[in-house]
């Protein structure tokens, strides 16, 4: 994909054209990783977006991958600021366990945001921030090895944080979206996942030790590609709401839970349905300097009306998967981390109701250079 | 005429021009290296005028700062005292500021000091080509009042000479000034010299526990830096490669826009992802450095100026 290129090339240039030590930029949080997994995928189902199917309802797969991700702050005063973040990885698949093939997918991703700080007085904060983020897949599976498949999005935003007053801080933000899929000329079904959209939000937090946000959004999303066979409603347009909470604490250990409804409706009916999402992280330190920590996504949706077969665009709706991550860290050296990962995935595929799982234990080596 | 009588005529000739030539030109010359010194001599006087000047604002400023950093240092240990962590970190972020601002006028004094030590250089040269000079006009004298006037010249130059030598040049690294007022009396006895350096010796002692605190700080800090770094490792593996937004939802939006790096503390959105406050807690572990090395120098100050006082008192005890 070329997008991706593009993206993966802007960003090893501008790894490779800055200098720490430079007087106009200043490198924050760089970390290289690198690591290796084995994974197991569970569940035989078709998947419109993928022109294979295989007989098998179990694979496995060996995994290596290699990141990089940093921050170039190239202003930074209390009035103004201006920064680049960036990340980027490699991973090549080895998985085993089809009855057609011995596939060996690889993903390229890279992705690049610049955000922009401007104080506006005793008003507050004004940030805008523009991104961009690609994916290319090579040599994709068929299921249950599910892997997303490529795309670029270009995206922008304004967000506003007034001032805190008595207490509450309020925010809110803007933001534009441009997805485009990269669909192979003889396989054009993932362009019906081509797609703009726009979301607002506002949110007020309050609390020192601990820090409670509630947030509610609006969003609109059109896909341009997909018909809705109504001659005077062509194309699916679908508008979401959705309201929210987190928590937050720091000390004495980091922990983040958040819970939100969310209610689509759509000019189609197919994707109309309510959902309740909960989220948290955390990490608590254990014996042997070891920190643990937990990430976890789990979702719960109801469509709105029933179908004896839904047969599903993946993206369009599709999320309700349930994601689960435990890790185990230890700093080995000052500079250098190392990381043990159990993960698990849960997830509606093409067709509703119908799930795949999959399994994967890692462990990765994180490099975090001494910049100071 | 002969042609010998011709060239003998024609060596007289470029006798009589070349004795004409340096009868004329050689007292110019003279003058003009004299007066060559003296411009040299009153631009080295200027130049180094300037650069004393210069070291002596920026000396000034940086005293100012030094007390802005110990005004600012004394609300840091107030609010450490008192508990209250929003104020101990407003505290330091101030604090942070005064120690980068002490840092940079002791850039700026060293700096000038050392153009000062470089004018000084140059005027004690020209000063002493010029001493040399008079010296050797005033043994040359034609009269003895001209050699008495030459001779006060020199003497004037050699003052001035020896008035640089004295000042020496200006100290390569500036000396905190911690318990200024506890300084050698030449009518100090024993006891009272004991008194002054068990008076140090408490400072230091303070100055021990204080360095021991913020090496706790800055030790829990690190730790809790390195939990949010562990987690931020943790989701960005996971979400580089859409591991997290399952089968495939419309890309995640914008990667939040907090910048903390301004020591804002905002949250992302609707995401559980760990707010990057860390940076925050990068400059938190930065000023405390700096504050800690600070420390550092003053102590040794103070164990220098213990010792001084030591050997003082073992001279007179053994004298």
């Amino acid at each position: 994909m070329k997008t991706t290129s593009v993206a993966m090339l802007t960003i090893a240039l501008v790894a490779v054209g800055v200098r720490p030590s430079g007087a106009q930029v200043t490198v924050r949080d760089l970390e290289v990783t690198a690591g290796a997994a084995v994974e197991g995928y569970r569940g035989n189902m078709s998947s419109v977006t993928l022109p294979v199917v295989d007989s098998t309802d179990r694979a496995s797969a060996a995994v290596a991958e290699f990141g990089t991700r940093g921050r170039l702050l190239f202003l930074n005063t209390p009035v103004r600021g201006f920064r680049i973040d960036f990340d980027g990885g490699i991973r090549q698949f080895a998985a085993s366990g089809f009855e057609l093939s011995d596939y060996a997918p690889r993903e390229l991703v890279g992705r690049l945001d610049g955000v922009y700080r401007q104080s506006i007085g005793s008003l507050g904060t004004l940030t805008a921030a523009f991104g961009y983020k690609g994916r290319s897949v090579v040599d994709r599976p068929p299921m249950p090895l599910f892997i997303q498949p490529g795309y670029g999005a270009a995206s922008g935003a304004l967000w506003l944080q007034f001032a805190e007053f008595r207490g509450i801080q309020l925010d809110s933000e803007l933001m534009a979206e441009w997805a485009d899929y990269g669909a192979h000329a003889l396989f054009p079904q993932l362009d019906l996942l081509d797609n703009r959209s726009t979301r607002l939000e506002v949110g007020g937090t309050w609390g020192q030790e601990w820090q409670v946000r509630l947030y509610s959004a609006v969003r609109f999303t059109d896909f341009q590609r997909q018909g809705t066979n109504l001659p005077a409603d062509p194309f699916r347009r679908d508008r979401m709401i959705e309201a929210g909470a987190t928590w937050t604490l720091h000390v004495p250990v980091v922990v983040r839970l958040g819970v939100s409804g969310i209610f689509n409706r759509s000019n189609s009916a197919r994707p109309e349905y309510d959902a309740i999402r909960f989220r948290g992280s955390l990490v608590v330190p254990l014996p042997y300097d070891l920190n643990g920590t937990l990430y976890t996504s789990l979702t719960g949706k109801n469509y709105k009306h029933d179908f004896e077969f839904i047969r599903l665009v993946p993206g369009e709706e599709a999320d309700n998967g349930s994601v689960a991550y435990i890790g185990l860290h230890r700093a080995l050296t000052p500079t250098l981390n190392g990381q043990v990962r159990f993960g698990w995935t849960r997830a509606e595929t093409d067709v509703g109701g119908a799930f795949y799982e999959r399994y994967g234990l890692s462990f990765f080596l994180s490099f975090r250079p001494a910049l100071h | 005429m002969k042609p010998g009588a011709f060239t003998a005529f024609l060596s007289a000739t470029r006798l009589l021009v070349g004795l004409t030539v340096l009868a004329t030109a050689a007292p110019q010359a003279l003058w003009t290296q004299e007066a060559d010194v003296e411009v040299r001599l009153r631009s080295a006087e200027l130049e180094h005028n300037s650069a004393r000047s210069e070291w002596d604002s920026a000396m000034r400023a940086f005293r100012a700062a030094e007390a802005r950093w110990q005004r600012a240092l004394d609300d840091v240990n107030a609010a450490e005292a008192r508990g209250d962590e929003d104020v101990y970190k407003q505290a330091l972020a101030r604090f942070h500021t005064q120690a980068i601002q002490l840092e940079t006028q002791e850039a700026r004094e060293r700096e000038t000091a050392g153009r000062m030590s470089d004018t000084r250089d140059d005027l004690m040269a020209v000063l002493a080509e010029s001493r040399d000079e008079l010296y050797q006009d005033a043994l040359d004298a034609d009269t003895q009042e001209e050699s008495r006037e030459l001779a006060a010249l020199y003497q004037d130059r050699d003052n001035r000479y020896r008035e640089l030598e004295r000042q020496g040049a200006p100290p390569g690294r500036i000396q905190p000034v911690t318990l200024p007022e506890v300084t050698f009396d030449p009518r100090d006895g024993p006891d009272e010299i004991e008194g002054k350096i068990r008076l140090l010796q408490l400072r230091i002692r303070q100055i021990d526990v204080q360095i021991t605190a913020i090496d706790e700080r800055i030790g829990a800090l690190e730790k809790r830096q390195r939990q949010e770094r562990d987690l931020q490792s943790l989701i960005t593996g996971v979400e580089r490669f859409d591991d997290a937004f399952v089968p495939v939802t419309s890309p995640d939006p914008l990667t939040d826009m907090t910048d903390t790096e301004s020591g804002g503390a905002a949250l992302p959105s609707d995401s559980t992802v760990v707010s990057l406050d860390e940076l925050s807690l990068q400059q938190q572990i930065e000023g405390l450095q700096l504050l800690r090395e600070q420390m550092f120098a003053r102590k040794q100050h103070l164990e220098g100026r213990t010792e001084g006082f030591r050997q003082r008192l073992l001279r007179m005890t053994t004298s």
